[in-house]
């Protein structure tokens, strides 16, 4: 959809990384992400066939960004609202992300994770700081979330270090052996902004999902007429 | 100790290699790429809401009568950091748009183009070759 959207919507970075890299991803070094398992690619074949049956039977065949429920982890840069704000207080770090308005609030005081029970789109972080890199270890992701493929099975390691006044450098590290082959990492810089974050009323806004929705069931007229006519033409 | 960094992820050279969901919604599923419209009017009220700012429109028809049109565009804080505020589009501007209507016809449209009645461009268009201005 090149010719759709320009930059009345894209909000694109303006800096060059200095390596010039053209991949997020460091480890493995050619930049891709490895292999899905077999179990990962039925699942995804399956869940593609459906989507092709069922594209907006309900708001519940969209993804999880157009229903306004999670943005999801680990942080990938999408076209626009790549905006967080990193707040710091005794015990807590609140890591608040613009995009579908999600806060995740990280103990640093050591305690375990919560039990295997307990699932969330945004899983249970904990901290730690290992020197002047704040090291976040997230399991517990609902079943329902979904990171290229993974979701239940997900352990990701994020690390933030300042490596300026106005830069962090972030990190991830993804282990998932249900889901990825094997585990990967991705790094890229994060710029302070002067903006504040714009509120995320995302129901209030989300005039797409019922045009997301209308938009197929006009697909779906026009399949019936389709038929209709080749019937009739037929008879 | 209190810290509050706001910080906006960089995405300079990376973003083709990655994000595979990469808009809020998908465009296809939505609007109509077969159906390309050039709106002619004026502001009558700008949404700057998340996760997209819409524009309301009176266009004028070729009988005289007047629709409302909702065109659908970039987040606040892209077009804040563009320096696109409320007052770019005060109520009674006349402008022009060129979208794509939605495909269950009603009448909203993916807002691309907007020009002003002196000519000005509010966006230019992307850097993509392939981005050109509709052809109708």
């Amino acid at each position: 959809m090149g010719r759709s959207y320009n930059e009345f919507w894209r909000d694109r970075g303006t800096k060059v990384v200095g390596t010039r890299r053209t991949s997020l991803i460091n480890d493995p070094p050619d930049g891709k992400v490895p292999a899905l398992t077999l179990e990962t690619q039925k699942k995804q074949a399956d869940a593609r066939a459906y989507q092709r049956l069922h594209p907006s039977d309900g708001p519940e065949d969209r993804n999880l960004w157009e229903r306004c429920l999670s943005r999801g982890l680990p942080i990938v840069p999408g076209p626009y609202n790549n905006d967080f704000q990193i707040q710091q207080s005794p015990g807590y770090v609140v890591i608040f992300h613009e995009m579908v308005h999600e806060a995740r609030v990280i103990p640093l005081d050591g305690r375990p994770h919560a039990s295997p029970d307990i699932r969330q789109w945004m899983g249970d972080g904990r901290g730690h700081w290992e020197g002047d890199t704040l090291v976040v270890d997230t399991t517990n992701f609902s079943e329902k979330s979904n990171f290229r493929g993974a979701s239940s099975g997900l352990h990701l390691v994020e690390r933030f270090t300042r490596t300026g006044p106005d830069s962090i450098r972030y990190e991830f590290r993804v282990e998932d052996p249900t889901t990825f082959t094997k585990p990967w990492s991705a790094e890229m810089p994060m710029g302070k902004m002067d903006t504040p974050i714009f509120e995320y009323a995302c129901h209030e806004g989300n005039y797409a999902m019922s045009g997301l929705l209308g938009g197929a069931r006009a697909d779906e007229r026009k399949d019936a007429e389709k038929k209709a006519a080749a019937q009739s033409k037929s008879k | 100790m209190r810290k509050n960094f706001v910080m906006m992820l960089g995405l300079a050279g990376l973003l083709a290699a990655v994000a595979p969901v990469w808009a809020h919604h998908a465009f296809a599923a939505e609007f109509d790429a077969q159906k390309p419209v050039k709106l002619k009017g004026t502001v009558a009220k700008v949404e700057f809401i998340n996760p997209h700012s819409w524009i309301h429109m009176d266009v004028k028809e070729a009988d005289g009568k007047v629709t409302r049109w909702m065109v659908e565009g970039g987040s606040p804080n892209a077009l804040f950091r563009r320096g696109v505020t409320k007052d770019a589009l005060p109520q009674g501007t006349e402008i022009s748009v060129d979208g794509y209507q939605a495909k269950d016809g009603s009448n909203r449209a993916n807002g691309r183009d907007i020009t002003f009645a002196d000519g000005r461009k509010l966006f230019v268009g992307g850097s993509n070759p392939d981005e050109q201005p509709n052809a109708k």
